[in-house]
């Protein structure tokens, strides 16, 4: 058995796949739309991270991020990922077919680090349709997503973005499909394995007002571990996004709505822990996430 | 819920680092100097109706956001408008000048308040829309150029000329 620290880090495709749109319509969802050539973007992107089945769980997930326009088509990324984490007797916590205790943690450290390509093949103002990829690779130190324990990752994850406008493109509709291939090995004892990250990811947002749009996102994770499904998870919230000339601040709150069925279900005694059995996934996720993120454009 | 109250910093720090504000180029007195100098303007009323906003739609394939249009015809019988379209965060301003026979004589950017795309203000973009007439196909990448970069604007422009031009051909029918 592996201590508590070597907590699978399947949900760190979350962090790697979606901290960072880069775009101001939406919290987590990608548009199709890169940086014109020479124009960049710093970003701010907090996501605080709360509520598991017990106990009292808060994270915060820090990035910050640089983006440029290397033509008017290909864009290159970086960022620095920092994570926050503070949880008294959380549950549950824990990673796949291991015992489960709650667990008192209070950890602020740099998790990782990412840089991306981004082309844009159509543009959704003259071709009828977006579509961009990303090319994404990470290197990651700590798990941010749980709790901050001690790994050595690398994973790559290209991306799909398919953007389709209505309205005198003041209603935006957005589809991504990430998929992150993670190499991932334990410092602690000299494991290591092999995880396939799906996560789909859709947002609509409306133009309400100038500078204003409103709308929903919506974000479907699936981890595949060593070749078995592992967990999957729904989210759905609401988005509301200011946008100006040279800076924008979007707010997103999304709720887990429904999980697979939690790991430690198969482990705990149910008299002791009553609810875990419940229709969330809560171990490596939480029920709610706030994402606040501010750009700046120059 | 509890969370760290100095994280919310963050994000207004960076707000108030950030530079700003819209950029007004040309007022509408400027404007018409440029466009139609040394005429004299009067002010043209137009409401337009259900039917003719659905004529104008019919007749350019752009929708019709505003009933109100700012109009001035000049002594010469030449037209002068000043319109706005979308733009990714804000309206763009823009102001079109007509001449009696329906011809475009010029086009200039009154407001831009966007990220990027203000390279529509650049004069050999604005002069592809010189001579263009109603009926004209006004389409990006065919008789109109895109600008690289600033794609939104451009088709916004684009379109917003197309629906002046059926404007001015219905109010012009109409006199």
């Amino acid at each position: 058995m592996r201590p508590h620290s070597l907590v699978p880090v399947a949900v760190l495709a979350l962090v790697a796949g979606t901290a960072d749109a880069g775009e101001n319509s939406f919290g987590y969802s990608y548009t199709s739309d890169t940086l014109p050539k020479g124009q960049s973007e710093a970003s701010v992107s907090l996501t605080h991270r709360w509520d598991k089945q017990l106990g009292s769980y808060n994270a915060n997930d820090l990035v910050l991020g640089y983006e440029t326009g290397l033509t008017d088509r290909l864009q290159a990324d970086i960022y620095v990922v920092g994570m926050d984490i503070r949880s008294h007797d959380a549950f549950p916590l824990s990673t796949e077919g291991e015992e489960v205790y709650p667990l008192d943690i209070d950890t602020r450290k740099v998790a990782g680090y990412k840089g991306s390509l981004k082309y844009n093949f159509l543009s959704p103002y003259k071709d009828g349709i977006g579509l961009a990829f990303v090319w994404e690779a990470a290197y990651w130190r700590y798990f941010p997503k749980v709790d901050g324990a001690r790994t050595e990752q690398y994973s790559f994850e290209p991306k799909l973005i398919v953007q389709k406008n209505f309205l005198d493109d003041t209603l935006i509709a957005v589809y991504n499909l990430a998929t992150e291939f993670e190499r991932r090995s334990f410092p602690e004892d000299g494991s290591s394995e092999s995880e396939v990250s799906i996560t789909h990811t859709a947002g609509l947002s409306y133009r309400v007002a100038p500078s204003w749009y409103a709308g929903l996102e919506a974000r479907h994770h699936m981890d595949v571990l060593d070749g078995v499904k592992n967990h999957n998870d729904f989210f759905l919230g609401p988005t509301l996004t200011y946008g100006s000339e040279r800076w924008y601040l979007s707010a997103t709150w999304l709720r887990q709505l429904s999980g697979s069925k939690a790991y430690s279900a198969y482990e705990v005694d149910p008299a002791v822990y009553p609810t875990a059995n419940s229709r969330y996934h809560l171990e490596e996720d939480v029920l709610n996430e706030l994402r606040v993120k501010v750009g700046v454009n120059f | 819920m509890t969370f760290r109250m100095q994280w919310l910093l963050m994000p207004p720090a960076i707000i108030v680092a950030a530079p700003c504000c819209a950029t007004v180029y040309l007022t509408v007195e400027q404007a018409q100097a440029q466009l139609m100098p040394g005429h004299t303007m009067t002010p043209v009323a137009v409401t337009l109706s259900t039917a003719q906003v659905a004529q104008i739609e019919k007749a350019s394939g752009v929708r019709v956001r505003e009933r109100e249009v700012r109009a001035w015809r000049a002594d010469s019988d030449a037209m002068f408008f000043v319109d706005r379209v979308i733009g990714k965060h804000d309206f763009i301003t823009y102001a079109l000048a007509i001449n009696a026979a329906g011809a475009v004589t010029g086009l200039e950017i009154l407001e831009y308040r966007e990220t990027y795309g203000g390279q529509v203000r650049n004069p050999a973009w604005r002069a592809q829309f010189s001579g263009k007439r109603h009926g004209a196909a006004l389409k990006l990448d065919a008789d109109i150029r895109n600008l690289s970069g600033a794609t939104l604007s451009c088709r916004h422009v684009t379109d917003g000329v197309k629906r002046l031009l059926a404007t001015h051909a219905v109010i012009a029918a109409k006199r």
